[in-house]
């Protein structure tokens, strides 16, 4: 049994069973999963998680979805790694980073992606989609396939080839759409809503879906030795994952599991090219106006986000910070990742890293600090943005001699 | 046929009676559901009922006008 007592509106709260839904009938406001946390807390212990699988479905009394229908190909529980290199480079004290890049299809979207398709189970679905330019469709691939659910995922056409086999490869329905952006936003909206027989990840079960990116936070904690941080830095897309983290740090306090889950600063990392939540953040508002993207960090391009009010007002109460960073800055930051801690993160990565290092620069993070970064995709996935900032040191002929001569130019660079 | 819809008014549309001339000129039904006007900015979300054609026509008509139209939530994602 699950402890889920339905779903309710964020924006009127009026209530809804836990079934395919998204949006509320009467203000089209986003649902949400709502608990019995009373009757989690007589469930859940710190045992019981640390005796569960290692991957989310340790958590599964504060998830969706009951664990015998979990479609599990082990996302989640990555490494929490001390990053004192990274964090001496920046003028921070105690720095940690969430290493998101282990995951299955290499990025955190397997927790979300494992979560829904759990609950499609339930529901009775027997077809997973998505529309999707990356991560999303590599996990729903991946997932369906060990699920044995069939699959329908929609791609723009010019993506690119490597894109395209990471998901082609589990053998499912790929159709790639021509147009731009708009037109295979607007034609999968319509599919959507022609296939309500579709567990569409992002649109019907979407409720559930979301849910998956409180195990970022349930994981910090219990990796911290069962006590929150005092500040996390998240990046935002549509920024769902960072108003989860914060559910879940205030669910973990709430179930009796730790006690300073409310205390946790919440700031938030933008590509400079698609900024709109750190735009509202600096001039005071409390709208957000969508933007056109333009940047590298694909994955964080949603120029019109969800849940961006949602992320703002967390980021807000909780007395965090926004930082939004430029396309060099990006690859720099992958390249400081790399250099300092051996994690190689995709461009979301370096978005993370190069606002964490702009807020110790003005001082909204402080040295006392217990810091965690979310670094939560692998950089496989967005090598081309290196473009050609990475090379070999040298290329030399097939000698001992100019070995020798290369060695003797880097006397010096490296002792 | 019922799409749901935002629409956002940048600041010099903020004075328009837009959808009141929408509702005169085209054949659809607008049922207001949630709505903001800022100093500098608007939205309102709406559902707009009408033959498809008609909601298709009236969808380019806002555009035209200079105001933003979304169909609600981007389903699209990384």
């Amino acid at each position: 049994m699950t402890s889920v007592l339905g779903l309710a509106c964020r924006e009127c709260g009026r209530s809804y069973p836990a079934e395919a839904l998204h949006v509320c009938d009467f203000c089209f406001g986003p649902l949400e999963v709502v608990y019995d946390y009373e009757a989690i807390k007589s469930k859940i212990s710190r045992e019981s998680i640390e005796n569960g699988p290692l991957s989310i479905w340790r958590y599964h009394e504060l998830l969706p979805a009951h664990e015998t229908s979990s479609v599990d190909l082990g996302a989640g529980f990555t490494p929490l790694v001390r990053a004192d290199r990274l964090a001496a480079e920046l003028g921070l004290g105690e720095l940690w980073l969430k290493d998101d890049t282990r995951n299955p299809t290499g990025s955190f979207k397997d927790r979300v992606v494992s979560v829904a398709l759990a609950k499609a189970r339930e529901l009775g679905f027997k077809v997973a989609s998505c529309a999707s330019t990356g991560n999303l469709a590599n996990s729903v691939a991946a997932h369906a396939a060990r699920a044995g659910m069939s699959a329908y995922v929609f791609i723009p056409s010019d993506l690119e080839h490597v894109k395209i086999a990471m998901t082609a490869v589990f053998d499912l329905k790929l159709v790639a759409v021509e147009g731009n952006y708009d037109d295979v936003n607007r034609l999968c909206s319509e599919i959507a809503s022609e296939h309500p027989d579709w567990a569409f990840v992002n649109v019907n079960v979407r409720p559930y879906y979301s849910e998956g990116s409180k195990t970022l936070a349930f994981e910090v904690a219990e990796q911290l030795g069962w006590k929150a941080p005092d500040h996390v830095v998240v990046p935002i897309g549509s920024g769902s994952q960072l108003t989860k983290i914060h559910k879940g740090f205030q669910e973990l306090e709430k179930v009796g599991l730790i006690e300073d889950g409310h205390h946790v600063r919440i700031s938030g990392a933008q590509a400079e090219g698609c900024s709109p939540v750190t735009t509202a953040f600096r001039n005071g508002a409390d709208q957000i106006r969508p933007v056109r993207p333009h940047t590298i960090a694909k994955s964080l391009a949603i120029g019109n986000p969800a849940d961006g009010w949602y992320a703002l007002q967390v980021v807000r109460s909780t007395n965090g910070g926004m930082g939004s960073v430029t396309d060099p800055e990006i690859v720099e930051a992958i390249q400081l990742l790399a250099r300092t801690e051996g994690i190689f993160a995709e461009t979301a990565g370096g978005v993370t890293v190069a606002t964490l290092a702009a807020l110790a620069r003005e001082g909204v993070i402080t040295k006392d600090e217990c810091v965690v970064a979310y670094i939560t995709g692998n950089g496989l996935k967005t090598v081309e943005a290196l473009g050609d900032t990475v090379a070999p040191s040298t290329v030399i002929p097939p000698t001992l001699a100019a070995f020798a001569e290369f060695e003797r130019t880097q006397e010096g660079a490296t002792s | 046929m019922g799409v749901r819809l935002k629409l956002i008014f940048p600041e010099q549309y903020v004075r328009e009676p837009i959808i009141a001339t929408m509702v005169r000129e085209m054949n659809v039904t607008p049922n207001i559901r949630r709505a903001s006007v800022e100093e500098h900015y608007g939205w309102i979300i709406l559902e707009l009922t009408g033959a498809v054609n008609d909601t298709d026509a009236a969808i380019s008509w806002l555009r035209q006008q200079g105001i933003e139209v979304e169909l609600l939530g981007d389903v699209i994602e990384s």
